[in-house]
């Protein structure tokens, strides 16, 4: 210590002097420089948190939409989707095979299918069979027991 | 003109010659140190938190658009297995209701019309268009019996190698019994082929009759094929409708 008065109280002791000399510019460059890089480390923590809100929310609404989708058709229809995506690809196999030894067997059909090939069946009947004109839908005549 | 002296390493001369008490610590003065802590904590949970989030933004996006697809399961629209990430999940699945759209209202139209005695003009996409179950069908029929036909061919072809080979040995052989017996194997041989060019001709072989694949078994209960019962196959795939 150069000064022989007392030592000022603690909490005086920790009184930063105000700098008597101006800050020049080099000074205010690094303390913009300072502002800017703690606004771009606090705008860098806040756009990544927006992305992965928004990138969650994309997921999420994803989700959603699948789950939706899979509401309609029901599975009957979407065996018939799949027994034509099947003889597709049955088609495509055997065309590759040259030397097979054996007649291949066709994929059962679907209970939906069958049921649309005896609907379409008995139509191409009634085209051939009938006269082709539309007779009036009559209700079944039921006589009362006496 | 006579400048502060400046002295490499000590105090300024203005805080040197100024009256305030001069202190140096030891280390950190008292609660900085707290300070400094305090900022590498920060530091490394900024880098934490912005790691979180990034690797949340990974993890979401690549779960929607990953571009990959399971061989080991096959998918009813694309021919390399089926789709891994959401994005062609939902594509697919929109493939597929738009092919199965009205296909149970397409059977009661045709009921309907059946019931009425009338032709029915109703169509449906997936059945009736270029490329429909009903064109595919006649392929897979005519494919069958291209398969039936060379079948039969490579029957007939090796016996007719065979009939070759003993015609070649029955003209070099000098031995006379030997002969006979080439002899009766060309017989025997042409009886076969005759026999199988008679079973081509009427599809007698019931080994080699092709099924029309209009007229294929129906799907029971048991079978675990994804056409016959998709909703065992792949429960996943299926939601009951919200009441």
């Amino acid at each position: 210590m150069t000064s022989t008065e007392e030592p000022p109280p603690v909490a005086e002791m920790h009184v930063v002097p105000p700098d008597p000399e101006p800050r020049n510019l080099v000074q205010w460059i690094g303390q913009l420089g300072r502002i800017v890089s703690r606004l771009w480390v606090v705008g860098l923590l806040i756009g990544a948190a927006m992305g992965s809100g928004v990138a969650l929310n994309q997921m999420f609404q994803a989700e959603a939409r699948l789950e939706a989708m899979r509401q309609e058709p029901g599975p009957d229809a979407y065996a018939v989707v799949a027994y034509r995506r099947e003889l597709a690809r049955q088609i495509e196999a055997y065309r590759r095979v040259r030397t097979a030894d054996a007649v291949p067997q066709p994929p059962a059909r679907p209970r939906l299918l069958e049921e649309i090939d005896i609907a379409r069946r008995r139509n191409q009947g009634v085209t051939q069979g009938g006269s082709g004109s539309a007779p009036p839908r009559t209700m079944p005549v039921v006589n009362a027991p006496n | 003109m006579v400048g502060p002296v400046k002295r490499p390493g000590g105090l300024p001369d203005i805080i040197r010659e100024s009256d305030r008490p001069i202190i140096i610590y030891q280390g950190y003065p008292p609660n900085q140190q707290d300070a400094v802590a305090g900022n590498s904590l920060g530091l490394l949970s900024w880098l934490a938190l912005l790691s979180l989030c990034l690797g949340v933004v990974g993890f979401c996006y690549w779960r929607v658009l990953n571009p990959a697809h399971d061989r080991e399961q096959a998918s009813v629209i694309y021919p390399e297995g089926r789709p891994l990430g959401l994005a062609k999940q939902i594509e697919e699945r929109a493939q597929i209701n738009a092919r199965a759209e009205g296909l149970v209202a397409f059977l009661d139209r045709v009921r309907s019309d059946n019931l009425d005695q009338r032709r029915t003009r109703s169509t449906h996409p997936l059945l009736n268009d270029p490329g429909g179950i009903d064109q595919l069908r006649r392929e897979w029929d005519d494919m069958c019996l291209s398969i039936r036909e060379g079948i039969y061919e490579r029957r007939i072809g090796q016996i007719e190698a065979r009939l070759a080979e003993l015609r070649r040995r029955r003209a070099l052989t000098p031995d006379p019994a030997e002969a006979a017996r080439l002899d009766g194997e060309v017989q025997g041989l042409l009886r076969q082929r005759s026999d199988e060019a008679s079973r081509k001709k009427t599809d007698s072989d019931p080994a080699l009759r092709c099924t029309p694949s209009a007229q294929a078994t129906v799907c029971s209960e048991k079978n675990g094929e994804a056409w016959c019962n998709p909703d065992k196959v792949r429960p996943g795939d299926f939601v009951d409708k919200a009441t």
